[in-house]
């Protein structure tokens, strides 16, 4: 096996470089142009941090809620805690305290609920009842106090253990303010705890009580989960008021995601709300609200509906191959688990063509496509088909199938160009092949030193006209290989070129004459360059000059 | 060197040279080929994007798809003219964006909302740092599912109109004005909104403030691959979505890239496939004759 010299690469090196250079040029960084800068960061390479002051503002927020009364706003803030979530050092901290303040909001909304329960035993004279009922409030004062003491000994605790943590001057002091409100509102709760205890000792002190108190409102609310855009959604409900009278003017307002869709009496309600139908689908909370109004506290009850539109599913019965010029006619129906999509718009279009047509009551459709021959129309196309419902209630939906289209214009041209090149390379694979055939055979030698030509039609040059000049050289060339070998006994073996044979016949008389022929010969099979009559007239002048050379005339 | 020879060794050069290109990864922040940390690799496989070099090349019909759009440089009159007919004629456009040229996007829009100049960051819902906001509130069409998003420095949206707000910081969070990373005194406190969408004509504009939820980083963290899946979604299921990559940060390597595609998509032609696979059927075949008959 011959080695590949590295010098045969040389001649590509422009190429190398063009290749090297679009590489870079492709690779070098972006130049520092007007773009602002983005503010953001990889978060696998941030650091975690604590804020022991955020979690105490926090709780803060959340028992000042419940000293005011307001038991379900305080769950709702502290359920959204999630202390998992938090750094791992405020993790233990977090769900300590979460848990307290949730068990003295639900010890505060007991509390509440059988002072009023109490109060209204004894105002229809039942004190036995009552004072039962207040003994049993009177446990839950004395499980809220403390609750409270506990909540209150974990977040001094924290806050010892955060002001020992948190390094910075700032964080401390935001630490202490923290700590110090919550100190506040729990020293607040505490006394309003003390007013109820004090409440327990006789029926009398608790209608006392509950008339400086203000009157809660209980409100449930049931509804299905799911729903539909502009299909109704039953909802029902009741909304009670803990007070010795009703109160005048108050209403029940249904809202989904703080739109108001309904308004009710209060009391036990049963309504049927037709949803609107440009709806968004999504997770929307359906709020049952009564608000205050004087001594009457406001109530609420919230529930999670999801509203949803049906998705539709489209079978489509289409031809698989397609001619173009032609038509394209497709069939099929269109249905969701709430029924046929009666009147739905179905609208099928590929990249050259649209076209349009509307679904029956029973939810077929027939969609006929003018598929026009043009040059783009050929092969597999994306044709898309979309439905857009009429009822807001079923989703839009879009699916797509890719038929197979030959378009005649299209093969047509191509075939043309196909031909055009295979044409233009079947010429240029001709010429290769003439030049070819107009090489010298190979010469074998038999054992014993008998020789003889190998094919003897590779040794006649050249089926060329000898009336061309390629022809003519040759000719002339064919003359003086021959007289060589005859006059050395030299044959051109099949492994040997042309200029390997000029080399070893060098030492006869005319070898340099004909290393010029063979020198001649090889430009005008391989340069792939017209030859030109001088080439011919000097290929014979030197075939004469080599012939008289051979027969030893010398010049 | 025969001309053959050169015009060989030059298509192969040119072969060469497009397959190192479209290999090779771009290192470019928001790219959609970037499989770092800051790329949108993972978003164009699992939304299925298809990058659009010019908001031209829009679809005539643009019910029933959605368009993202990170604006990272200014957007010219003629792409918010697109944009606007886009969003009339019932297309969904989801604007990530927490900073000026955004703000721009949304005036020209005449949508009611500007990106506030600063950070939301919250020292207590957060994901490993206040820089890095856990959004709890998540209201809306597209909180199925979703409990919580995790931003990355994102900023505020101010409403000043009828928009429906999609989700919204905590109650300790605040506005970051003077970088400094704590809350001093005079900067506003939480919650503050940063996802809200608005109709306009037909069609519906989603603006969350944080302009890498869809980077190869933030994408699993929390629920942010619900979120976009459930707005992507809106237009209807199997919505095609498409990402504008004009106004994202480039560099030379995307713009080859680009030329790449464009090259690509020429040759897709059918006629011109058609014609190339012809002539190379027809030229092997000539050529397998000739050396049959030697």
């Amino acid at each position: 096996m011959r080695g590949v010299k590295a010098t045969r690469f040389l001649p590509f090196w422009p190429v190398a470089c063009l290749f090297l250079v679009g590489l870079a040029a492709a690779l070098v960084p972006p130049p520092r142009g007007p773009l602002p800068p983005r503010r953001h960061e990889d978060p696998s390479q941030a650091a975690s941090e604590a804020d022991p002051g955020a979690l105490l503002r926090y709780y803060a927020a959340g028992l000042s809620q419940l000293s005011r009364w307001r038991v379900d706003e305080a769950k709702r803030l502290l359920l959204r805690l999630d202390p998992g979530a938090l750094p791992p050092e405020l993790q233990h901290y977090a769900s300590d305290l979460t848990g307290l303040v949730l068990a003295e909001g639900d010890q505060l909304a007991a509390i509440d609920r059988l002072l009023h329960d109490a109060a209204v035993q004894a105002r229809t004279g039942r004190v036995e009842s009552a004072r039962r009922i207040l003994a049993q409030l009177r446990r839950h004062v004395e499980r809220g106090t403390a609750l409270l003491g506990y909540a209150m000994q974990d977040v001094q605790a924290f806050a010892g253990g955060a002001r020992g943590t948190t390094g910075g001057a700032q964080a401390g002091s935001a630490s202490r303010e923290a700590y110090q409100e919550l100190a506040r509102l729990a020293a607040r709760a505490r006394a309003l705890l003390a007013a109820y205890g004090a409440a327990t000792r006789a029926p009398q002190s608790a209608v006392a009580l509950t008339r400086i108190l203000p009157y809660p409102t209980e409100i449930s609310l049931s509804a299905p989960k799911t729903a539909y855009p502009g299909r109704p959604l039953p909802i029902t409900g009741a909304a009670r008021e803990l007070a010795p009278s009703p109160s005048r003017g108050r209403h029940v307002a249904l809202r989904l995601d703080g739109r108001t869709v309904a308004e009710v009496p209060l009391g036990t309600f049963r309504t049927t709300v037709i949803l609107p139908p440009d709806m968004a689908p999504g997770a929307y909370r359906l709020v049952a609200e009564v608000p205050a109004r004087g001594r009457y506290l406001a109530g609420s009850a919230s529930q999670r509906v999801d509203v949803i539109q049906a998705r539709p599913v489209v079978t489509v019965r289409r031809p698989g191959l397609v001619l173009a010029p032609g038509h394209l006619m497709l069939s099929g129906t269109v249905r969701s688990r709430l029924g046929p999509l009666a009147g739905a718009r179905v609208r099928a279009w590929t990249e050259a063509v649209a076209a349009e047509a509307l679904a029956g009551p029973d939810g077929r459709f027939e969609v006929n496509l003018a598929v026009p021959g043009w040059l783009q129309t050929l092969g597999p196309q994306d044709l898309r088909i979309r439905v857009l419902p009429r009822e807001p209630w079923d989703a839009p939906v879009e699916t797509s199938l890719r038929p197979l289209v030959l378009s005649l214009p299209g093969i047509a041209l191509g075939g043309l160009a196909a031909c055009a090149t295979a044409l233009w390379a079947a010429r240029g694979r001709r010429r290769e092949t003439d030049r070819t055939r107009a090489l010298p055979a190979p010469v074998s030698q038999a054992p014993g030193g008998d020789r003889r030509h190998a094919p003897a039609d590779r040794t006649r040059l050249s089926p060329l006209d000898p009336s061309t000049s390629l022809g003519r050289l040759l000719q002339a060339y064919e003359e003086a290989l021959r007289r060589v070998q005859a006059a050395t006994g030299l044959t051109l073996l099949p492994s040997t070129t042309l200029r390997e044979f000029a080399g070893r016949a060098g030492a006869i008389p005319g070898g340099t004459t004909f290393a010029r022929m063979t020198a001649l010969a090889e430009r005008a099979v391989y340069a792939g360059r017209r030859v030109e009559r001088d080439q011919a007239e000097e290929m014979e002048r030197l075939g004469a000059a080599l012939a008289r050379e051979v027969q030893g005339d010398h010049p | 060197m025969t001309t053959r020879n050169l015009l060989f060794a030059t298509g192969v050069a040119a072969l060469l040279l497009a397959a190192a290109l479209g290999t090779y990864p771009s290192s470019t922040e928001l790219a959609p080929s970037n499989p770092a940390w800051n790329g949108l690799s993972q978003a164009v496989r699992a939304f299925h994007l298809h990058a659009l070099s010019s908001l031209g090349e829009l679809p005539r019909t643009a019910a029933g798809t959605a368009l993202v759009i990170i604006p990272a440089r200014p957007v010219s009159g003629r792409d918010i003219g697109v944009l606007r007919r886009y969003l009339d004629d019932g297309g969904l456009v989801l604007v990530l964006a927490d900073s000026g040229p955004g703000n721009d996007l949304l005036a020209r829009l005449g949508i009611p909302v500007r990106l506030a100049a600063g950070t939301v960051e919250d020292p207590l819902f957060a994901y490993k740092s206040r820089r890095f906001p856990r959004i709890a509130e998540v209201m809306g069409p597209a909180s199925e599912g979703v409990r919580a998003l995790i931003l990355n420095h994102p900023t505020a949206l101010l409403v000043t109109g009828p928009l429906e707000i999609l989700a919204q910081s905590s109650l300790v969070s605040y506005l970051d004005t003077d970088g400094n990373h704590r809350q001093d005194p005079g900067e506003p406190s939480g919650p503050f909104a940063v996802a809200a969408s608005a109709s306009v004509g037909s069609g519906t504009l989603v603006v969350v403030a944080d302009s890498s939820l869809l980077t190869n980083a933030m994408l699993p963290l929390g629920d942010n691959r619900r979120f976009l899946r459930n707005l992507l979604a809106l237009p209807g299921s199997g919505a095609r979505v498409y990402l504008d990559t004009a106004h994202l940060p480039h560099a030379p390597l995307d713009v080859a890239k680009d030329l790449l595609d464009q090259a690509r998509k020429t040759i897709a032609f059918p006629p011109l496939t058609f014609a190339l696979v012809a002539s190379g059927v027809l030229v092997s075949w000539g050529r397998l004759g000739i050396s049959r008959r030697r």
